[in-house]
């Protein structure tokens, strides 16, 4: 089995189908010849089958050979014809054909988005790969700082004077409490450190735009699949 | 004619000229067109896939790069062929079609006895059903090879594979064949009857 797969491997026959063939053929070598016959011994009902396949060769070789019809010459006009009849598309389909050399190109971009896509996913999954976020913190903290002093301006204004700001308030009641000038943070002031807080991130791995690459990948595999069965449908298959 | 008349007809044929490469039409239409009629055993289908294969070959003659000029045709057919037969989806099916060709209808019969007429009929009907049953690669080597009689570099090169895989696919497309006629056994020579 091991050596059959190599020979097909590097296109060679194993012996035994040589002498078949030749055997079947009636154009056997004594080598040959030879060979076929220890492979009867061995197999009884090999001799039949060589036998039936023989029969089946010499009906075949009975066949007329087939003449052609009419001329096949070809004219200017016919090649003007085919390639009037040829649209764009299917001129450039024609390039992916499977006796081209670009043939594979489609099943390569996949082959390649697709691992790409598979190592991602493994080095997010093993901590290789981080999502890339630091500019989203930034931003995202510096929208909650920028949020929450928009409310207390708000508030403020919105407060009438009478009444203090809940900040005022908390610091009036500390020192109505114990007499000291303690102040304490605003609740807004509290709540941007929160987000800040919040949103820090260790980064050991690789920081990269993962899910858009991801994305951008698997969009591509489809595509190039898309692409194949679109030449294939050009070219009429 | 000669290879060398070949290659000066190719190399004129390169330049645009019509008159050479239907030179090259005549010598090998028959082969081309036997082949292609065995493969989709149309008669009207054969001739226009062979009609379009010597266009396409006028007009690929530049991607032709050497070897046995007739394979390099033969590629060209079979794959016009296996193209039809893609598009209509068919491999053993019987027809009512009457362009549709019969081994029974072309194998000679050297006697002049009516029950061997009949009973060569039966079997070459038999052998055609037989065939049809085969992959398009094994029907395609097992009709180069023992019926149209090409060699086995020509069958490897026209095909695109080597000339170790056409004996594989010889021999396996044999066998096949050979179940397939000992379900009816009683229609082979009496002579190679086991």
């Amino acid at each position: 089995m091991f050596f059959e797969v190599l020979n097909r491997l590097f296109g060679r026959t194993d012996q035994s189908i040589d002498a078949v063939n030749a055997y079947v053929k009636g154009n056997a070598s004594v080598d040959e010849t030879q060979l076929v016959e220890k492979m009867m011994r061995e197999d009884s009902s090999l001799e039949k089958d060589l036998s039936t396949q023989t029969a089946l060769l010499s009906v075949l070789g009975r066949i007329d050979q087939v003449e052609a019809p009419r001329s096949f010459a070809i004219s200017p006009e016919m090649v003007a014809a085919a390639e009037r009849s040829e649209s764009r598309l299917s001129g450039f389909a024609e390039l992916f054909a499977p006796q081209r050399k670009l043939a594979l190109a489609p099943a390569v971009i996949t082959g390649i988005a697709a691992l790409s896509v598979a190592l991602l996913t493994l080095g997010d999954i093993t901590g290789v790969v981080d999502q890339s976020t630091s500019n989203q913190s930034t931003s995202i903290s510096t929208s909650a700082v920028s949020e929450s002093a928009v409310e207390v301006e708000a508030t403020e204004r919105l407060l009438p004077k009478s009444e203090e700001p809940a900040a005022s308030s908390a610091e009036t009641e500390l020192s109505d409490s114990d007499g000291s000038m303690a102040i304490e943070a605003s609740p807004d002031l509290a709540y941007s450190e929160g987000v800040l807080s919040g949103m820090a991130i260790t980064n050991d791995g690789i920081s990269l735009p993962l899910r858009q690459l991801q994305f951008a990948l698997a969009a591509l595999a489809l595509a190039a699949v898309g692409a194949w069965a679109g030449l294939r449908r050009a070219r009429g298959e | 004619m000669t290879t060398i008349d070949e290659q000066r007809l190719i190399q004129l044929t390169r330049d645009g000229d019509y008159d050479a490469f239907n030179r090259l039409v005549i010598e090998h239409q028959s082969a081309v067109f036997a082949v292609v009629l065995r493969m989709v055993r149309n008669r009207a289908a054969a001739e226009d896939i062979t009609q379009d294969a010597f266009i396409s070959a006028f007009r690929k003659i530049s991607s032709y790069r050497g070897g046995i000029f007739r394979a390099w045709l033969f590629r060209i057919a079979k794959n016009a062929a296996l193209d039809y037969l893609r598009k209509i989806n068919r491999r053993a099916e019987t027809s009512i079609d009457e362009d549709i060709v019969y081994f029974s209808e072309t194998v000679k019969d050297d006697t002049q006895d009516p029950v061997a007429d009949a009973l060569n009929s039966e079997l070459a009907s038999l052998i055609e059903h037989c065939l049809g049953g085969l992959s398009d690669d094994h029907r395609l080597a097992m009709v180069m090879i023992d019926v149209e009689g090409h060699q086995y570099d020509e069958v490897a090169e026209s095909i695109g594979i080597s000339i170790g895989t056409v004996k594989s696919r010889l021999n396996r497309a044999r066998a096949r064949m050979r179940d397939c006629v000992q379900q009816d056994a009683e229609l082979l020579p009496a002579s190679l009857r086991l």
